[in-house]
């Protein structure tokens, strides 16, 4: 092994160890703790724009390890998994900054960074697993590392919300393990592979088995990627502390789920296999359904955390129709999405969270005059809310563009319409609130004010800071989307990879 | 490239900087003196830009490029004429210690001006969107700024109709983008921008919102707002081409009857505002017929100008028209000039309208020459009762007059300057002299009818308010059950049932048939 099998290892560890480190901690030593959180995430960052700048120059890394005869366990940093990795490195070190201010001085807080640190791990385990076996490993590991954060404030409701999640993560990797077994003993082990996926040599007379095969593995990503109607467990889980809502919908756990549903497609089947059995029309019908579905129960939520709930359910499925759609402009909407909806929800969840932590307020009905009392929660909520919207020039809408282009050139100019209509429902869930929050007096006083939040700041500053960096990275990620080292830039730059001219 | 080509961007950003000073209370004081002045920036680009030259910012959006050609150049020179003026108006009625209404309006006056300026530098699809919907956006925040029941619901009518136009938009922008569909594309972004313009059946939300706020704001969106779309629809509209449908019998019928119900609803308003915002749909009907023929893109182009300038006059005059006898005498000339009466400016675009008109294939070219002088009827009958209305006003002390008499006078000699300077505009005056009858009837028919029914006293019904909770799905009873139009008794004439339909029509049930039914047929035109 030469010292390219290191970067990969290192990035798992980089918040592997602090995370064992911190279940050992006591709770009281509050500094230390900090400081390995935050050491953790500084390293993974910087190991991530190391990686950045070797694999635009062209490098590739991977590390290899026996883990059975005839079955390896396999790290590899690729175009696509930088995407992945650059994404939940950079919102982790802004959610561990927010999770600390969020928690201060409440109980069980080693637990909590220690299994916030293991999830992370596991997502970027995630994101650089080269085949279907180390995928699978690591996505088990992160519905193990997620239940306890979901459960964390050990209310019914929690405990009901956890058993929900785990009962549908179980049952999902149960899925995911019988349709890669499946698929294995087809094929035999491979590794991912772009250009035309890993499955070129299989026999064609097989076509019935690679077909369940492929809703099997959908279907066990789906679960996480909460398409209808396996989304269930996602809008109650809304009920976990704001940080853990963070990295449910944008940094780790839906994420993952739309990352292994496009890994399937790209690098095990391959986009000429997958359309050639037929399986893309019907997938990319689903996501349509997902999408509309998604923002219609979100336009009936009052409670601000499930209507961005359900939002999340509509938008992650953008990235499953860009990877259905199959085609090359398609495809980079539905990647640069992976990273915009990231940006876009954390930034959403974190100004509810804001709004919950300072003031109180939970429902959308309570939000009057909320743009007055914190205008730069709300400032940064507005330009999220914009962004799902698809308004320019926020990154929504580069993804949005590229999404619609894409349908039309793929000939499935349906889906265009798809797009139009689940902008119009996200424009009719997320106005209203604008509107609210900047436009309507306030006469009542705030449903739970806390004073101790309450300084030269309309809140803490480490809970305003992540909220303002994320929203300024969302209308950065839009407004500058023609730099090559934009969200845009690199989906082409991976695009180019899967569709060689 | 050329140090003058940096005014381009500087034009848009400054506004947006003065609004985010406006928001602090520190900056506040210091940034309101300076709003009216930041769209000097864009009057110095009109001028000093140069032909050709290109601001390219590949990294901005999907790449964009700012530039000017003579289009653009006019239309940026009027807007931001405008915007002066606007800015100059509502200056001194703000006051310095601005209340959160009037801070909001500072606010969203400057955003909606970054977004109609940009919008005109801009030959590409995207970064034009990207101007239009800042602007469109920042127009709501305008119209609701104030918080009053009326305000509020019209902005909510306007919202709605402007967020279907900006999909409709986008959609034909990504059909051009990839290539297809051009038929479809076209008449989606007709009506994308052309809501903005009034177009039938998305004219709803105009006067309604022109009531709802200050003059200031009115003539600035009466003007440049109203222009960006018109400049969209010049741009990028494909007026011409092989493989496109003839859309020429879908612009002149759509014009017209967009021109006359305008015409006829803006005689039903109390609000001389609301009667302007009526008067708008009328006149851009009369421009949209002027979309039927390519060539005659430059005759449009002076009737936008024209008709921005002389609206935005018009509206503040509704302020300046009661500091007494002289500013209210001058406000004739505009109204003239709107209604097309030679010499005034307003008769060199409707010549050249007139004229192009005979160039369409029959039977659109017999149909606008019999319909064409008589939206000049119309204009005369309006403009009279939107006089009577500001006459009736009671007079207002320390409401300014200098921007009203600038414009006024822009409007009254602006034309004749284009008509010597700009080349493609040089053989209006003439046609004006070849057209001077069917010019002159029209008015006088108009003027005619109108004091006489002023003499026999006709009453003419008036068009109700938009019912503050029509657009909620929790409104009421009466909102979501309107009146049915046929169960009026027979007697109730024309003007009964304008006035039933266009009330029906504000609801959030009848807008919804309303999108889904144009959605529908551009679906089978899709298929056709």
């Amino acid at each position: 092994m030469n010292w390219t099998g290191l970067p990969p290892v290192l990035i798992v560890l980089s918040s592997l160890l602090p995370g064992i480190a911190i279940f050992f901690l006591a709770e009281e030593r509050t500094r230390l703790r900090v400081a390995l959180n935050l050491g953790g995430a500084v390293l993974k960052m910087a190991l991530t724009i190391l990686m950045l700048w070797g694999v635009w120059r062209g490098q590739r890394f991977e590390f290899t390890f026996a883990l059975l005869p005839g079955a390896d366990f396999v790290l590899r940093i690729d175009a696509l998994a930088l995407l992945f990795v650059t994404l939940s490195s950079t919102l982790w070190l802004v959610t561990t900054v927010y999770a600390i201010g969020y928690l201060e001085d409440s109980p069980n807080r080693s637990r909590f960074f220690g299994f916030f640190s293991l999830c992370v791990t596991a997502t970027v385990g995630i994101a650089q697993a080269g085949n279907l076996l180390t995928l699978f490993l690591f996505y088990e590991l992160l519905t193990l590392s997620t239940y306890p954060l979901v459960v964390h404030r050990g209310t019914d409701a929690a405990l009901d919300a956890g058993r929900v999640y785990l009962a549908y993560a179980v049952t999902a990797g149960a899925v995911l393990l019988a349709g890669i077994a499946w698929l294995y003993a087809l094929a035999g082990p491979f590794d991912f592979a772009a250009e035309g996926g890993a499955l070129a040599h299989v026999e064609r007379e097989h076509r019935t088995a690679l077909t369940a095969i492929f809703v099997l593995l959908v279907g066990g990503f789906g679960v996480k990627a909460a398409l209808v109607p396996l989304h269930g467990w996602l809008p109650r889980a809304m009920v976990a502390p704001a940080p853990v809502s963070a990295l449910l919908h944008a940094v780790a756990v839906v994420k993952a789920g739309a990352f292994g549903i496009v890994r399937v497609v790209y690098d095990v089947y391959g986009q000429t296999l997958a359309v050639d059995l037929g399986v893309t029309t019907p997938l990319a019908a689903l996501a349509a359904a997902t999408i509309l579905y998604g923002s219609l129960q979100a336009l009936r939520q009052d409670d601000l955390k499930r209507r961005l709930a359900y939002s999340t359910v509509s938008q992650l499925s953008y990235i499953v129709l860009g990877t259905a759609l199959a085609g090359p402009v398609a495809t980079i909407g539905g990647l640069v999405h992976l990273v915009h909806q990231g940006l876009m929800k954390i930034t959403l969840f974190f100004c509810a969270g804001n709004l919950a932590e300072t003031l109180g307020v939970h429902k959308i009905s309570e939000m009057d005059g909320a743009g007055r009392r914190m205008p730069w929660t709300m400032t940064a909520f507005t330009v999220a809310a914009l962004g799902m919207m698809g308004a320019p020039p926020v990154a929504g809408f580069v993804s949005e563009w590229y999404l619609g282009v894409g349908a039309l050139a793929a000939g499935q100019g349906w889906a265009l319409a798809v797009l139009l209509v689940s902008s119009a429902l996200n424009a009719s869930y997320f106005l209203p609130i604008l509107h609210r929050a900047w436009f309507v007096e306030r006469t009542a006083p705030w449903p739970h004010e806390e004073p101790a939040r309450s300084g030269r700041l309309e809140t803490s500053l480490s809970l305003l800071g992540p909220a303002v960096l994320t929203a300024a990275l969302s209308l950065g990620a839009g407004l500058l989307a023609g730099l090559d080292g934009s969200p845009l830039g690199w989906s082409r730059f991976i695009a180019a990879q899967e569709f060689p001219l | 490239m050329t140090p003058a080509l940096l005014l381009l961007p500087v034009m848009v950003l400054a506004p947006v900087a003065v609004a985010a000073l406006v928001l602090p209370a520190r900056t506040r004081r210091a940034a309101t003196a300076l709003a009216p002045w930041t769209p000097l920036a864009a009057l110095a680009a009109a001028v000093l830009v140069p032909d050709g030259a290109t601001l390219r910012l590949p990294a901005v959006l999907l790449g964009t490029t700012l530039a000017l050609d003579t289009m653009g150049r006019l239309f940026l020179g009027v807007s931001a004429l405008v915007w002066l003026a606007a800015g100059a108006h509502r200056r001194p009625a703000g006051g310095w210690v601005a209340g959160a209404a009037e801070v909001r309006r500072t606010v969203f006056f400057l955003l909606s001006q970054a977004g109609s300026l940009g919008a005109l530098a801009t030959m590409e699809p995207v970064p034009f969107y990207l101007f239009f919907a800042v602007a469109t956006v920042a127009a709501y925040g305008m119209i609701a700024a104030g918080a009053t029941l009326a305000g509020r619901a019209a902005g909510r009518l306007y919202l709605a109709i402007a967020l279907f136009g900006e999909l409709l938009a986008l959609a034909a922008f990504m059909l051009f983008a990839a290539g297809q569909a051009p038929g479809l594309a076209a008449v989606l972004l007709l009506f994308g921008l052309g809501n903005k313009l009034g177009l039938l059946p998305l004219h709803l939300a105009l006067a309604p919102a022109y009531a709802a706020m200050p003059a200031a704001a009115t003539a600035a969106f009466a003007g440049p707002v109203l222009n960006a779309a018109v400049y969209g629809l010049l741009r990028f509209l494909p007026l011409a081409g092989p493989a496109l449908p003839d859309l020429t019998g879908l612009l002149v019928v759509l014009g017209l009857a967009t021109a006359f119900t305008g015409g006829l609803l803006a005689l039903l308003q109390d609000d001389p505002k609301a009667l302007l915002g009526y008067s708008t749909v009328s006149q851009m009907g009369i421009l949209t017929t002027g979309l039927a023929a390519a060539p005659l893109a430059p005759a449009v182009i002076l009737f936008a100008l024209l008709h921005a300038v002389t609206k935005a006059a018009l509206v503040l005059g509704t302020d300046a028209g009661r500091r007494g006898p002289v500013p209210l005498a001058v406000l004739v000339l505009p109204a003239l000039s709107l209604a097309a009466l030679p010499p005034a400016g307003g008769a060199l675009a409707k010549a050249w309208l007139e004229e192009g008109a005979s160039a369409l294939p029959e039977p659109w070219a017999g149909v606008l020459h019999v319909g064409l002088p008589l939206t000049s009827t119309a204009t005369a009958l309006y403009m009279a009762r939107f006089l009577w209305l500001v006459a009736r006003k009671a007079p207002a002390r320390g409401v300014p007059v200098a921007p009203f008499l600038a414009l006024a006078a822009t409007a009254l000699a602006g034309p004749w300057i284009v008509a010597v300077a700009w080349r493609a505009a040089a053989d209006a005056p003439a046609m004006m002299m070849a057209h001077a009858w069917t010019l002159v009837w029209p008015v006088v028919l108009g003027t005619v009818l109108a004091v006489a029914g002023w003499r026999a006293g006709v009453s003419l019904p008036r068009l109700p308010d938009v019912d503050p909770d029509a657009l909620r799905p929790s409104g009421s009873t009466a909102a979501r059950f309107p009146p049915a139009i046929g169960r009026r008794p027979r007697r109730a004439g024309l003007w009964a049932r304008v006035v039933a339909v266009e009330a029906r029509l504000r609801t959030q049930r009848m807008l919804g048939l309303v999108f889904f039914a144009m959605l529908a047929l551009m679906a089978v035109l899709a298929h056709a």
